[in-house]
Order: structure tokens, then C-alpha cells, then sequence
């Protein structure tokens, strides 16, 4: 069984070398065993990366990383849609995660 | 005297055919004798084993090459025109010095639908002039494991999750060989324009930029967590 804390520490260490997909918050959240309790492990991992001002989801647009606009709930809460839209198999699709500078800080940490 | 007039009939029935430049009776009929069969010269030249009747009534058809792609998802064949002066090279390759097969001809066509991402290297030049140099890829689209074996002959990076190329050049040459006959989708957007779905579900993606730089692919498997090819540290894009 996946710990939130080994989540959040696999998506940080991801987020050294490159922004994160989705789909990594999926695996890394469930390891592809998706039932309710892993998918409430996910949204769990996402909140403490917003909260905690770790990452910050955003798109890929034309020239750079655009974050989105809105509070935490509000990201939560479209990073929820878009899930449920996939299937929770995003293949690539749907939002990015990039590190903020205490993010970074606490990746190269554990790291 | 009955008997021997009767050999005599049938030894003149097979040498003097021979001796005035056709066939005897009983090769027509399709024995093992050596064939003799059109080429596009128009020379004869002859071939080893047993011979049809077809290649005796004419000489063989240009070849043409088959070319497997999938259509909605699943994979048909495309007949394409091409000439004989296409070799095939041998299928499975193991060296990182292994080509990529390009055209076959039609005889050599079915070694050639296990191409370059067969075996722990992906069979594609790893850098330097020959990435340049890699010829267009034909042949079935990959599996997602197929890909995964290329990918982890490709060069190390600081993530297992992670490979690394010498140039641009290289990247796009070892997308498009994993692409090969993939089902496009949809480009995500001006940064993902180049999306392709291979038939086990798995999906690989040409990203235009990355979270380090440069440009960068993805490949997303039906299980696994991403796998990602940057070109390795201090190359320009």
C-alpha cells in the first residue's frame, strides 16, 4: 500500500528533472491498483502538495508552464474533474505539475 | 527388339528437345529439375528445388511491398509501390551500430516486421552524424514493451525513469521509429503536438519543451509510471 508521504516524495523527486504528468500522480498515488481508497490517496497527495506549496498545476501552453489561476480548492476540485473524466488513466492528458522553490528545496532534500 | 525400339523412342524424346534449346515433356510437368524462370532482364536464370506452374507459364511481377499500418486501431495492410533494389537488412539487431531497415523487397518483406526496437538497444545510431541518417521506418506499429526495451538502450540520465539522447536529430528520429504505424490522436495543445496511441493502449508523445529544457518525449504505459527521453546535459536545442 502506497503512504502519502512516499507519494509526495516521488512526485517531488519526478519534479527535479521535469515537470509531472498526471499520470504520474495517478501511478505514483495507486500504483495502479485504483479502487476508492487509492483514488482518495491521490486527491489526499494533492492537497498536501498545494497546501503545502510544494507544486502548482498548470497547463503546457504555447511559450511556457501556465499555472492556473484560482485557490487550492479550486485546483483540487478541477484536478478531481479531470480524473473523473479520464478514468483516472490521463495517458498524458490533462494537468502538469511543476515544483515551486520549496518544493525543489524539500526534493533536493530527500533526494 | 520391341523393347529396345521403345527405349530408343523415349531417350529421343527427352535429348533432342534438349539439344535444340526446349523442354522436355516431363519437365513441364512439373518435376524437380532445375526451372528456368524470367527475370527483368530477360535473361533465364535458373533456380534450386521444386518449381510451380506459375513460374513457368510467367515471368514474375514487379515486387511491390506491403506496409502495415493500423487502421482504427487495427493493423491492415497498405500496398505501396516500390522497386526491387530495396535489401532487406537482417530483423533482429542487437548492436548499437545495427541499422534500421527502410524498404524490403517483397520476398524479404516478412523479416523485416520486427524492426529496430527489438532487443535492449533500440537499433537506431545513438548520436553523431549517423543519427542524420536514419532512414524512414516501416513496419507494424510497437507494443509499449517493445518501446520500453529501446528506450532503456538509450543513455543514462539521473532517473531510471529517465533516458537521454545526443541531439535533437537523435530524439526525433528514435519518436518517429517507435511511432511507426501508432494510431495518431489529437495534438494536446501547441507544446504536445505529436501524440500517438500504440495498440496495447500505451501512449508517446513529442513535447516541445520540458520542465529542464529542450525538446522531450513521454511515454505514458497502461501500467507504469511515465517514461521520459531528454537530450543528455549541455546538448543545444
Amino acid at each position: 500500500m502506497v503512504t502519502e508521504q512516499q507519494a509526495v516524495d516521488d512526485l517531488l523527486n519526478r519534479g527535479l528533472v521535469d515537470w509531472v504528468s498526471l499520470h504520474d500522480v495517478v501511478w505514483y498515488g495507486t500504483h495502479g491498483h485504483i479502487d476508492a481508497a487509492s483514488q482518495g490517496l491521490v486527491m489526499s497527495v494533492l492537497r498536501r502538495l498545494f497546501t503545502d506549496d510544494l507544486m502548482v498545476p498548470g497547463d503546457l501552453g504555447e511559450e511556457c508552464f501556465e499555472d492556473w489561476p484560482g485557490s487550492r480548492e479550486d485546483w483540487l476540485d478541477r484536478a478531481h474533474a479531470q480524473l473523473e473524466d479520464f478514468g483516472w488513466a490521463p495517458m498524458g492528458d490533462g494537468l502538469w505539475l511543476r515544483l515551486t522553490n520549496r518544493g525543489s528545496e524539500r526534493a533536493e532534500a530527500t533526494s | 527388339m520391341a523393347r529396345s525400339a521403345r527405349w530408343l523412342s523415349v531417350l529421343l524424346a527427352v535429348v533432342v528437345p534438349l539439344l535444340m534449346g526446349t523442354q522436355p515433356a516431363a519437365a513441364t510437368a512439373g518435376s524437380s529439375l532445375a526451372a528456368m524462370v524470367g527475370s527483368p532482364s530477360g535473361a533465364r536464370e535458373p533456380l534450386t528445388g521444386p518449381v510451380s506452374e506459375t513460374s513457368q507459364r510467367a515471368p514474375l511481377a514487379p515486387a511491390r511491398l506491403t506496409v502495415l499500418e493500423p487502421l482504427a486501431g487495427a493493423l491492415a495492410p497498405r500496398q505501396t509501390s516500390a522497386s526491387r533494389d530495396y535489401d532487406c537488412i537482417p530483423a533482429t539487431v542487437t548492436g548499437s551500430s545495427a541499422q534500421v531497415p527502410t524498404r524490403c523487397s517483397a520476398v524479404t518483406a516478412p523479416r523485416c516486421q520486427v524492426t529496430a526496437v527489438e532487443g535492449a538497444n533500440s537499433g537506431l545510431p545513438r548520436s553523431g552524424v549517423a543519427a542524420n541518417t536514419v532512414p524512414e521506418v516501416v513496419g507494424p506499429a510497437r507494443s509499449t514493451e517493445l518501446v520500453l526495451d529501446s528506450f532503456r538502450g538509450l543513455g543514462p540520465a539521473k532517473q531510471k525513469t529517465v533516458r537521454t539522447v545526443g541531439s535533437v536529430d537523435e530524439m526525433r528520429s528514435t519518436f518517429e521509429a517507435w511511432s511507426v504505424g501508432a494510431e495518431r490522436l489529437p495534438a494536446r495543445g501547441a507544446k504536445v503536438p505529436d501524440v500517438y496511441r500504440l495498440p496495447d493502449g500505451g501512449v508517446i508523445q513529442w513535447r516541445t519543451g520540458s520542465g529542464t529544457g529542450g525538446p522531450t518525449i513521454d511515454i505514458f504505459p497502461t501500467s507504469g509510471a511515465a517514461r521520459t527521453v531528454h537530450l543528455a546535459d549541455g546538448v543545444p536545442w
